[in-house]
């Protein structure tokens, strides 16, 4: 596969998208970040883990979604079934778990009056059951939040009865990534950031490569495939009903560094693992509006990191970073995953700067619109999404 | 006889355990707090042998590791670590970067 290097081809790809300026507004503003809150987070599928968060029958962990308001108990019960519950007692409304994950012998207590729950949510003790007053814990239970798995990701949604099911939702990103075997590549680290920027400016900041050459200039000294002029060219560019994808070819040889050849040398030695899935060396998939999932080959296998953007404020997003390997099977290889880990750290810690000082300038009003050229065109679509969603202007 | 720090042939990098550290945490703390000279010296004392640690180490692999073997594994993790700054940045960190100490590892 070759990188198309032509200039200004994603817009003849997707004319509908037009080229104009896009309004900077909705990323500093109060009341859109109001409007987000039903329009987007409480109308789509949100990304709350994985799986193997929960591997064994009583496993859990909650998700206090701040901009929602909302505490999530994701459960696997004893049928191992994967559900989501509110996170609160129905008898008189504490919050029913404190930690954030943990794992229970097949029921759950509240232990401000001890109601228990089984692990699939059914009501199963109330003590002093006979002084209620027609009590049925049949119809009682930890009130249900709509959840479902595609491909081992843990998605819920919020809305009483949400307008797609997951597959729907997912649409062309899941026809592409469907089998991908994600759960071959376990996670290795977890790290959280709090983020003095928009949700969507991280979004933004991470969507795109034209910044590669400039910001990381050091870090990911040629790593990516560029034209003759130096600039970051995308091997294609996919837009989904709401998701997107940018992928990117690595150049024939990478920069060798004396780290870098005495981990390689049993590079060759490492199992392969390629999934077809896979349009480029690194895809870049952004699930709307708060997911990504970033696959990169490195050597003979596969990795993939996730991006979680939790909005907590207009202006403070808690950016939290996953990221999963295969197997190792040598010390080499262990290290060569710990070295791609800090390697991605010391990149998110440039982009860091960008984020918080982009939203720092936008917070101005300085500028009306921003301004976006041909590799941009993922974040054009999701600023087109979100407002698709959000219907600012539309009323306006 | 006390058990030496390292394994005998990497004895001459004894100079070098304070980075034996276990957690990412303190490995990433040591990073932003010695000078880049420190930082070099490091990286100029493992260097030259990281291919034989490499070796030495893979023949542990999937075992546990005795504690001397374990310390240079460790040292490697830090290697790993600030590799970067004298490979790539010629500097205490990343090119306008953030504070690495506000990604906070949650495992
Ligand atoms: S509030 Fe949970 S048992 Fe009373
Ligand atoms: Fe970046």
């Amino acid at each position: 596969m070759k990188t198309a290097m032509r200039e200004k081809q994603w817009a003849e790809k997707y004319p509908e998208l037009e080229t104009g300026p896009v309004p900077a507004e909705p990323m500093f503003s109060e009341e859109y970040f109001e409007l987000e809150r039903d329009r987007i987070f409480r109308r789509t599928w949100i990304n709350v883990g994985r799986v193997e968060d929960i591997p064994e029958s009583g496993d859990y962990f909650v998700r206090d979604i701040v901009m929602c308001g909302v505490s999530v108990l994701i459960i696997r019960g004893s049928d191992g079934i994967v559900r989501g519950f509110h996170n609160v007692c129905v008898h008189r409304g504490r919050k029913l778990v404190l930690d954030e994950q943990g794992s229970c012998r097949g029921s759950l207590l509240c232990p401000f009056h001890s109601w228990v729950y089984s692990d699939a949510g059914e009501l199963r003790h109330v003590p002093d059951e006979e002084n209620f007053f027609d009590l049925d814990k049949q119809t009682l239970g930890l009130k249900p939040v709509h959840t479902d798995v595609w491909e081992g990701f843990i998605f819920i949604h919020l809305a009483a009865e949400p307008s797609e099911t997951l597959r729907e939702y997912l649409g062309g990103v899941a026809d592409q990534l469907d089998g991908c075997r994600f759960s071959k590549m376990k996670l290795l680290s977890t790290h959280n950031v709090d983020v003095h920027a928009n949700w969507k400016v991280v979004q933004d900041g991470q969507n795109e490569a034209y910044h590669f050459p400039f910001q990381h200039r050091r870090v990911l000294e040629g790593s990516f495939m560029r034209n003759e002029k130096g600039h970051c060219r995308y091997l294609d560019v996919n837009l989904y009903n709401y998701h997107s994808v940018w992928s990117c070819e690595y150049p024939p040889s990478q920069k060798l560094t004396p780290l870098r050849f005495s981990l390689a040398t049993d590079v060759l030695r490492t199992p392969v693992f390629q999934p077809s899935q896979m349009i480029g060396k690194m895809d870049h998939f952004v699930i709307f509006p708060n997911f990504v999932i970033l696959l990169v080959q490195i050597g003979l296998t596969t990795t993939y990191v996730t991006y979680n953007l939790w909005p907590l404020a207009v202006g403070r997003t808690i950016w939290e970073i996953r990221m999963h390997f295969t197997e190792p099977v040598s010390v080499r290889e262990q290290l060569r995953q710990e070295y791609f880990k800090c390697l991605t750290l010391d990149t998110l810690q440039e982009d860091m700067v960008a984020h918080e000082n982009v939203y720092a300038g936008l917070a101005t009003g300085a500028i009306s619109h921003v301004i976006l050229q041909d590799d941009e065109v993922p974040l054009r679509f999701f600023h087109k999404t979100v407002e698709d969603h959000v219907g600012f202007y539309r009323n306006a | 006889m006390t058990e030496s720090l390292l394994p005998d042939e990497f004895d001459d990098l004894a100079p070098f355990v304070d980075s034996a550290l276990e957690s990412e945490r303190e490995r990433t703390e040591k990073k932003v707090t010695v000078t880049m000279d420190e930082t070099r010296a490091f990286y100029d004392a493992m260097i030259p042998r990281f291919h034989e640690i490499l070796d030495y180490l893979d023949d542990y692999f999937g075992e546990t590791m005795p504690a001397s073997a374990h310390r240079l594994y460790l040292m490697s993790l830090s290697l790993v670590e600030v590799a970067t700054l004298v490979e790539l940045y010629k500097q205490p960190g990343a090119v306008e970067a953030c504070d690495p100490l506000r990604f906070v590892r949650k495992d």
